[in-house]
């Protein structure tokens, strides 16, 4: 509606006419002839055994031609066309990838696995890069030539004959409750980290004599995680079984009071005195709100030590306690970007016209923070759908579970049920919070 | 009225203004000229307390203004800053609403009025009023901004180089505009400029400042007829005689036709200076003077000119 004027609009669409071919599309076709090249697929006589690699040429089909010619569209045709053609090649490629599964597994023993090997990952890239490079182009229907070739070729069960999706059908229900597990540690990681860190970047912006705020969250994010667990762990499993629920939610209710009181007296001994307890607070927090999310029951046991109510050294505790720390900067950072980059002049304009000054945050400088406080809030999502898999470590599940299984295991296939679903979740997510940012900006306009 | 009582602000051992006093009479135009740093800005945001003097009084009317609520004061004065200070996220329209809807008025109200305003200040409330800052020109930005200022309509204005920031053609049309808008709203404006034509030309009285202190006090007349320290002469310059003359109006200095006819002619409505310019262009010492059909009404003399700006008036 009031998008930009029409001028800036047609000159856009000139400038990518005259990039034809798109680098980005030669790109996504050279990786894919380059990966015609390679072996896609392994037989291996059992899930942890090495195998043996076999190239698209080796089976007689006229699928790796077909899939040559496409490529070769892919790098010359452009606009919608190019959405088009690179649907098709990824419903070529499907189907070529099960075709050889079928072909390799026929006259093998149960036991014997199809793994994927870099040709297909390398083919994979390139239709990755290809859709990079077709949505540059149109927005417009095209693009979702590729998602639907996608569900059409998951529909078919071209990929069922893989070793991860076997791996998957074996481990159906764990990987249903591991991923619950996933999205509840990491979303209510994200959430605390947004409950604290957006206040924290308020108060970090409201005067440059708070700028050590910024850099408490930046030592934060250099502690490797391992470290950082292994620091909570004692703690938190010490403080676990000597402290009583009642207890600390009393002595946390004494804090916020103390608090003020202490912070009018000086406020580097009140942010020492209280930092224990907010870390408490979090990680009970922490606990319970990754419970009311997760597949695990809430459990608030009153008149008993922490530990009843879940909250230990190892488990969930440490590990939203731990990801909401590392996905504190990136919201506070933003946060306090954001309503720094307030121009002076606004900010004073609304001052002179009498705003009082929470007028003036909530009608001027929020608003206007907004769209990179959601850019905030997109890398802490990124960030902590990442990093959960290493809470799989302390205990508390996630598809991290399935990559440390893997990876003991010496089962590759395991490691990719777990890491590939990681990162598909990081880039939907990704692609969502884009979109609503996208959204908003053209709201506030900046 | 706005009444300065020996303002003293100090940052740290500066002191940025030292001991100003000054009257703004009512429903007139005041502008404060002088060289960048000499303490304008500070003085002018002392009398919506954005800035709290480390000394003396500010009043408004016979009210000390640290006697008002501050959000209750800066509501009732226009403020108009050279940057503009649009909110980037309202349109024009919203904009322009700020203060009624701060002040609590029904929406109806406020929107006739935004439309009123923006009227006012000459931009066609349909195709502007759902626009964008950032769809704006400077000129078209600035407009707003006074539309915005006047919007709740305060009997005061503060106003810091409004027009700094467009280029020189724009600059004076604004100029020309807001000195017929003031011509008929009578506000009590506070004016602040570093520059000497634009002073000149829209003010009832200039308060010429250097390094925190009033170097004179004075209608443009009398400032451009007799500076009294050296560094008004200083800061008036050469040019002096030329301003005098941008303040005459010509019809002030028109003869009957002579019978001849003239070679060029100009408007009636402008100033001396401009006919002065003209006969300079033109190499001539006499041009003719139509009214607003175009009608021969006069002439004027180069003579007639050059006594104009040399003369001492009684
Ligand atoms: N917040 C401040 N801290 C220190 N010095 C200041 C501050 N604001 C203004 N000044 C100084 O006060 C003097 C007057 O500033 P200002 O009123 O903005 O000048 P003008 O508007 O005439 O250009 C300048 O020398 C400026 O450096
Ligand atoms: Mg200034």
């Amino acid at each position: 509606m009031r998008g930009s004027s029409p001028e800036p609009r047609a000159q856009g669409k000139t400038r990518s006419a005259s990039l034809n071919p798109s680098p980005v599309a030669l790109l996504a076709a050279g990786l894919g002839f380059l990966a015609l090249l390679l072996p896609w697929l392994e037989l291996k006589p059992s899930r942890i055994a090495v195998g043996e690699s076999f190239g698209v040429w080796g089976w007689p089909s006229v699928w790796p031609w077909v899939l040559l010619t496409l490529w070769f569209g892919i790098a010359l045709v452009r606009g919608h066309w190019r959405g088009l053609l690179l649907g098709m090649t990824l419903l070529v490629w499907g189907l070529l990838v099960g075709q050889g599964a079928a072909a390799l597994l026929s006259n093998q023993p149960e036991s014997a696995r199809v793994s994927a090997t870099a040709g297909f990952w390398l083919s994979l890239l390139a239709l990755y890069v290809g859709y990079f490079a077709a949505y540059c182009e149109s927005r417009g229907w095209a693009v979702l030539s590729a998602p639907l070739a996608l569900t059409v070729l998951l529909l078919l069960g071209v990929f069922n004959l893989l070793g991860p999706v076997l791996e998957f059908q074996s481990w159906r229900n764990q990987f249903a409750t591991e991923l619950w597990r996933h999205l509840s540690l990491s979303s209510s990681a994200v959430i605390l980290a947004i409950a604290v860190g957006v206040p924290l970047g308020v108060f970090a912006a409201s005067s440059t004599r708070y700028g050590w705020v910024l850099g408490a969250m930046g030592f934060l994010q250099t502690i490797p995680s391992l470290a950082l667990f292994g620091l909570l762990l004692p703690l938190l499993a010490g403080v676990s079984q000597a402290m009583h629920l009642e207890v600390a939610l009393a002595l946390l209710g004494v804090g916020v009071f103390a608090f003020r009181w202490l912070w009018a007296l000086s406020g580097g001994l009140a942010v020492l005195l209280v930092l224990p307890l907010g870390l408490l607070a979090l990680a009970i927090a922490g606990v319970w709100l990754n419970n009311l999310l997760g597949p695990d029951p809430l459990r608030i046991a009153l008149l008993a030590p922490l530990q009843e109510s879940g909250i230990r050294g190892i488990g969930a505790a440490p590990a939203v306690l731990a990801l909401t720390l590392y996905a504190l900067l990136p919201v506070v950072l933003n946060v306090y970007t954001g309503l720094r980059s307030v121009p002076e002049a606004v900010k004073d304009a609304g001052r002179g016209m009498g705003m009082s000054p929470a007028q003036l945050f909530w009608r001027v400088e929020l608003p206007l923070a907004l769209p990179l406080m959601l850019e905030g809030i997109r890398g802490a999502a990124l960030l902590t759908i990442g990093i959960t898999t290493v809470a799989a470590l302390i205990g508390a599940g996630g598809l991290g579970y399935f990559v440390l299984r893997g990876a003991e295991g010496g089962a590759p296939d395991m490691v990719l049920l777990g890491a590939v679903p990681i990162i598909a979740l990081a880039l939907l997510v990704d692609l969502a919070l884009r979109f609503a940012g996208g959204l908003l900006r053209r709201r506030v306009g900046t | 009225m706005i009444r300065f009582k020996s303002i003293v602000m100090r940052y740290g051992g500066f002191e940025a203004l030292k001991g100003v006093s000054l009257e703004v009479p009512e429903g007139q135009l005041v502008t404060l000229l002088g060289p960048s740093g000499c303490g304008k800005t500070t003085l002018l945001r002392t009398v919506n307390r954005l800035i709290e003097p480390t000394e003396g009084t500010v009043f408004i009317g016979d009210r000390d203004v640290r006697g008002l609520d501050e959000v209750e004061l800066r509501r009732g004065i226009g403020y108009v800053i050279q940057s503009i200070g649009l909110f980037p996220h309202m349109s024009v329209l919203e904009n322009v609403v700020v203060v009624p809807r701060l002040l609590g008025w029904k929406k109806e109200k406020r929107e006739t009025r935004a439309r009123e305003m923006l009227a006012l200040v000459g931009l066609e409330p349909p195709t502007f009023a759902g626009r964008y800052p950032r769809e704006l020109s400077g000129g078209q930005a600035q407009r707003v901004g006074l539309a915005r200022a006047l919007a709740a309509d305060p009997p005061v204005l503060l106003m810091d180089e409004p027009f700094g920031a467009v280029d020189p053609p724009t600059r004076e049309r604004l100029q020309d505009e807001f000195q017929k808008l003031q011509s008929e709203l009578r506000k009590t404006v506070l004016f602040v400029t570093h520059d000497l034509d634009e002073a000149v030309k829209i003010s009832d009285r200039i308060c010429l400042m250097s390094l925190g202190q009033v170097e004179q006090y004075d209608t443009p007349e009398a400032l451009l007829r007799s500076p009294r320290t050296s560094f008004v002469q200083g800061f008036l310059g050469p040019s002096r005689t030329l301003l005098r003359l941008s303040r005459i109006p010509l019809s002030r200095l028109l003869e009957p036709p002579d019978g001849h006819h003239p070679s060029a002619t100009i408007q009636h409505s402008v100033s001396a200076r401009e006919a002065f310019s003209s006969l300079l262009a033109n190499g001539l010492r006499s041009l003719g003077v139509t009214d607003d059909v175009g009608l021969l009404i006069g002439v004027v003399r180069l003579e007639t000119l050059l006594a104009a700006a040399s003369e001492e008036e009684p």
